[in-house]
């Protein structure tokens, strides 16, 4: 298969007073056309800084990729101009965020913020922007959207928020679409469907979406792989049904084991000791080492490696080196 | 059992105006809502945005005046309650608010935060309160330093074990809880929960717990009640709701739960539309617009909650005459 977009060891370094900080270390994922890859993790794990490194979107005065590469279609994205690169963002890649309060302009009305988000990438007429606009709207399940184009923002519901970001995202049809946390700020009966609107946008244009969510549930309804962070690196990848069965890095378990289950109170809920370190305070070995139950003497000094399980099963955790117990 | 708290047929109406001349309404926050709490149980309370389950913790503990109806704890009806002996009342009833970091000052040191409450309500000696500060701290798995500490300089899960602190510190009969982990991470939601089924057993509290996320309510509580444009659409004991839920809206609401078992991806009940506004509720049944049994009567006539089975009751049409 064909990687669509890839991201190859990156790591990326914030400039900090007491000297550079590492926030994101050694990330590799790669997305297929049509596939949803849901990017899990704690706040502070790193996945919405991989996130916006795609696009380019960090400060450009703090933050800097110390090392790997991004690849859209082969071709690599830092290795861009930044006129090249508006070619790409929004056009290619797209990205909804979490607060559709704040992404969206209070003092515009709806119809021409979705107005410029298409003339952006086409040239075309007023009348006729106007005319895909409306369709966009309609698309999105925004019922009377002759009438939704003269709101303004603070006269739309969360849901309805959400549906016009992502109008606007799909307007010029991109190939990614990455989603941050797209519905963590929605009541449950609309979560759900702004899930349903996700999915049948997929199977209508072929969209790869990049999904961030700290929801397990979320993942589990719509991914088809998925990348477990923690304090900036992925400990683990895989396909979504053997992941969420049988999870092999000692953090998932327990990211799994913490969740009320629906199905009621028979396991009583585990939690996982400690918190998510501080970039600052990064260990040495493994950076779940102080927080694992399986925890060996290795795990403080030596990072460990990534070991493959098949079918781009992986899991970096020193229980599966060689000769461990 | 005796209930531990009562409520009955609790209104809250917000006067309204349309404009600066516009015609006066009323949004009706909570709308003639009646219930009873039993000692020692957790009961939860669960809504969308705008249901008025967090009027309803207020108005509970009277941080919010009702408009009408009335609230008995302890067989006491403390709705007209005047000022002074509600001050007092406030040593048995008690509220941890969902915002830990909005609820703390940021200028005070923690233990000032936890002092306080002891210094309104009781005349203790220095050395008695900094022993209470540092018992308190180690019940909710902090340690005595943190009383020196800053809220900045703690994490979101350590801020509202001190927000349960400051609750848990007047040793009260009675706390609500308003979303305590929604701001929380996984991980950090279960050691808070955890931590406040311990301290249910140990201390034998009663709880109020208000919240939007189901699987945390079916985890935790003992009893629900389902929410809906302030008024109580279903109230039952939680694993008898969960299993086999009779109102529509209960129905919708759990099949909206996204499920942590890619094995079962099933078929949802997805509601049309949103939550209609409080000052504008539809006629008969406020849930009519979205319910997808909708009958003519539901557009007149207003469901009262009935009793369906031993502890279950549910406001809807569908049940008349069974």
């Amino acid at each position: 298969m064909t990687k669509l977009l890839e991201i190859d060891n990156l790591s990326i370094e914030f400039a900090t007073p007491s000297g550079p900080v590492e926030v994101v270390n050694g990330v590799s994922l790669d997305i297929e056309p049509g596939q949803t890859l849901g990017l899990v993790g704690e706040s502070g794990s790193g996945k919405s800084v991989t996130s916006l490194s795609v696009l380019r979107l960090l400060p450009n005065n703090l933050a800097r990729v110390a090392e790997g590469d991004i690849r859209l279609n082969g071709e690599s994205l830092l290795g861009m101009s930044e006129k090249q690169m508006q070619n790409v963002r929004g056009n290619r890649i797209s990205i909804i965020f979490q607060e559709p309060m704040t992404a969206l302009n209070p003092v515009f009305k709806i119809g021409r913020q979705v107005r410029e988000a298409v003339r952006q990438h086409n040239k075309m007429s007023g009348r006729a922007a106007q005319k895909k606009t409306i369709e966009l709207l309609s698309e999105v399940g925004i019922p009377s959207p002759e009438q939704v184009v003269n709101v303004y923002p603070h006269q739309l519901s969360g849901g309805m928020r959400q549906r016009v970001m992502i109008a606007m995202a799909m307007a010029s049809n991109p190939e990614v679409l990455i989603a941050d946390e797209p519905t963590t700020a929605l009541d449950v009966t609309i979560q759900a469907q702004i899930l349903d609107l996700m999915r049948k946008l997929q199977k209508e244009r072929g969209t790869a979406i990049i999904l961030i969510t700290h929801d397990l549930g979320v993942v589990a309804e719509l991914c088809d792989r998925v990348c477990i962070m923690y304090a900036g690196q992925i400990v683990e990848q895989g396909d979504v049904k053997t992941l969420f069965k049988e999870p092999k890095h000692p953090y998932t378990a327990g990211l799994l084991k913490s969740m009320p289950q629906f199905t009621g109170k028979e396991n009583q809920l585990q939690a996982i000791s400690g918190q998510v370190p501080h970039p600052a305070d990064y260990a040495e070995g493994c950076q779940f080492a102080g927080r694992c139950s399986s925890r060996m003497e290795m795990c403080d000094t030596v990072e460990p490696e990534s070991y493959d399980f098949g079918n781009g099963h992986r899991c970096k955790c020193h229980l599966y080196k060689e000769g461990a117990e | 059992m005796t209930p531990i708290l009562k409520i009955k047929d609790l209104k809250k109406h917000y006067p309204v105006k349309k404009g600066l001349f516009g015609a006066r309404s009323t949004a009706k926050s909570l709308d003639g809502v009646s219930l009873e709490i039993n000692k020692g149980e957790t009961f939860a309370i669960v809504g969308e945005s705008g249901s008025g389950k967090t009027t309803l913790g207020k108005t509970l503990l009277r941080l919010i005046e009702p408009t009408s109806g009335s609230i008995f704890f302890e067989g006491t009806d403390i709705t007209h309650l005047g000022a002074e002996p509600m001050r007092q009342l406030k040593t048995d009833m008690q509220i941890v608010f969902q915002d830990p970091y909005g609820s703390l000052d940021p200028k005070w040191t923690i233990g000032r935060t936890l002092e306080e409450p002891l210094r309104t309500h009781f005349s203790l000696t220095d050395s008695e309160v900094a022993e209470k500060v540092s018992r308190i701290l180690e019940v909710v798995g902090l340690t005595p330093r943190h009383a020196l500490r800053y809220p900045h300089e703690l994490s979101g899960g350590q801020r509202q074990r001190v927000g349960i602190a400051r609750a848990l510190i007047l040793e009260p009969k009675f706390v609500v809880f308003d979303e305590p982990v929604s701001a929380l991470d996984v991980s950090i939601q279960a050691q808070v929960l955890t931590l406040l089924q311990d301290l249910q057993k140990r201390l034998s509290l009663t709880y109020l717990f208000i919240s939007h996320d189901l699987s945390v309510v079916r985890y935790i509580s003992d009893r629900v009640g389902v929410m809906y444009l302030g008024k109580m659409m279903e109230v039952g004991p939680t694993e008898a709701l969960f299993s086999e839920p009779l109102h529509p809206y209960t129905q919708a609401l759990i099949s909206a739960i996204p499920q942590p078992d890619p094995e079962q991806r099933r078929e949802r009940i997805v509601l049309e539309g949103e939550v209609p506004s409080p000052r504008n509720p539809p006629s008969g049944c406020v849930f009519h617009t979205r319910c997808p049994h909708v009958m003519p009567q539901c557009l007149t006539i207003v469901p009262e909650l009935q009793r369906i089975s031993e502890g279950r009751y549910t406001a809807c049409h569908l049940y008349n005459n069974k």
